[in-house]
């Protein structure tokens, strides 16, 4: 089986490391009260999901 | 092993279960005409409850006993046959929606609102809210004492809290699960 020879510097380590990066979350404002929110989700603050109260007593 | 022609979720239960926690959470659609479970379950729910309400909607005896099947809860066999089937007449499937909300914190779960498209008081949206705000109003002091109860013997209380309590296990949900729940309940 393939081993390798020398151990990966930290150098090469980190240089492959460098591409691991987070993506940040595709964050939207509710149309209503301009709170962030996710897209295809009904609005945590105000309850309301296209046009519409969706969670009852969260409206503002 | 692809998993081509698989339909379905299992999520995460075997047969017994998977059935009893949908026959559970189609009882509550049907009694609450909304409910709010993880994503998967109403979805998975969303499938069995679109197909009940198609059969419903023939209102035959026959049709009844097939979806007795199912729906072992003779008052909502009777509601889903008696009002929420009429409401449908029309309407060629698509009978429920599924919104989707923030993820639960803790598990960060997925979750959903599963609802029918036409809900009680007709293209009546925010006096339908305003409605279920006194609702809830008045019922918070009644409900909210055997509810604590139910989640502290993880028993039986009124019914409301009964049914919450009995539907836990399964669906793993906490005390913030039982309010909106006992809330659509009556």
């Amino acid at each position: 089986m393939g081993v390798p020879k020398k151990r990966t510097s930290r150098q090469k380590r980190d240089q492959r490391r460098a591409h691991w990066k987070a993506t940040a979350p595709n964050v939207g404002a509710c149309p209503k009260c301009g709170e962030p929110i996710l897209p295809h989700r009904a609005c945590p603050k105000c309850g309301e999901y296209q046009g519409r109260a969706v969670i009852e007593g969260k409206e503002d | 092993m692809s998993r081509h022609l698989n339909a379905g979720r299992k999520l995460g239960r075997n047969t017994g279960h998977r059935k009893a926690l949908l026959r559970n959470l189609i009882r509550s659609v049907i009694l609450s005409e909304s409910i709010r479970t993880t994503t998967a379950k109403a979805k998975e729910t969303r499938r069995v409850v679109e197909k009940l309400v198609t059969k419903a909607r023939v209102g035959t005896l026959a049709a009844r006993r097939l979806v007795h099947r199912t729906v072992r809860d003779q008052a909502a066999l009777a509601k889903l046959f008696d009002t929420i089937a009429p409401r449908f007449k029309e309407r060629p499937g698509g009978y429920t929606r599924v919104i989707h909300l923030q993820n639960r914190p803790g598990d960060n779960a997925p979750m959903a609102i599963l609802e029918f498209v036409e809900r009680t008081p007709k293209g009546e949206e925010p006096k339908e809210s305003g409605e279920e705000k006194k609702k809830a109003a008045g019922k918070k002091p009644a409900e909210k004492k055997p509810a604590k109860k139910a989640k502290a013997a993880e028993g039986g209380g009124d019914q409301g809290a009964g049914e919450t309590a009995e539907k836990k296990p399964a669906k793993q949900k906490k005390a913030k699960k039982e309010k909106p729940e006992g809330e659509g309940e009556k």
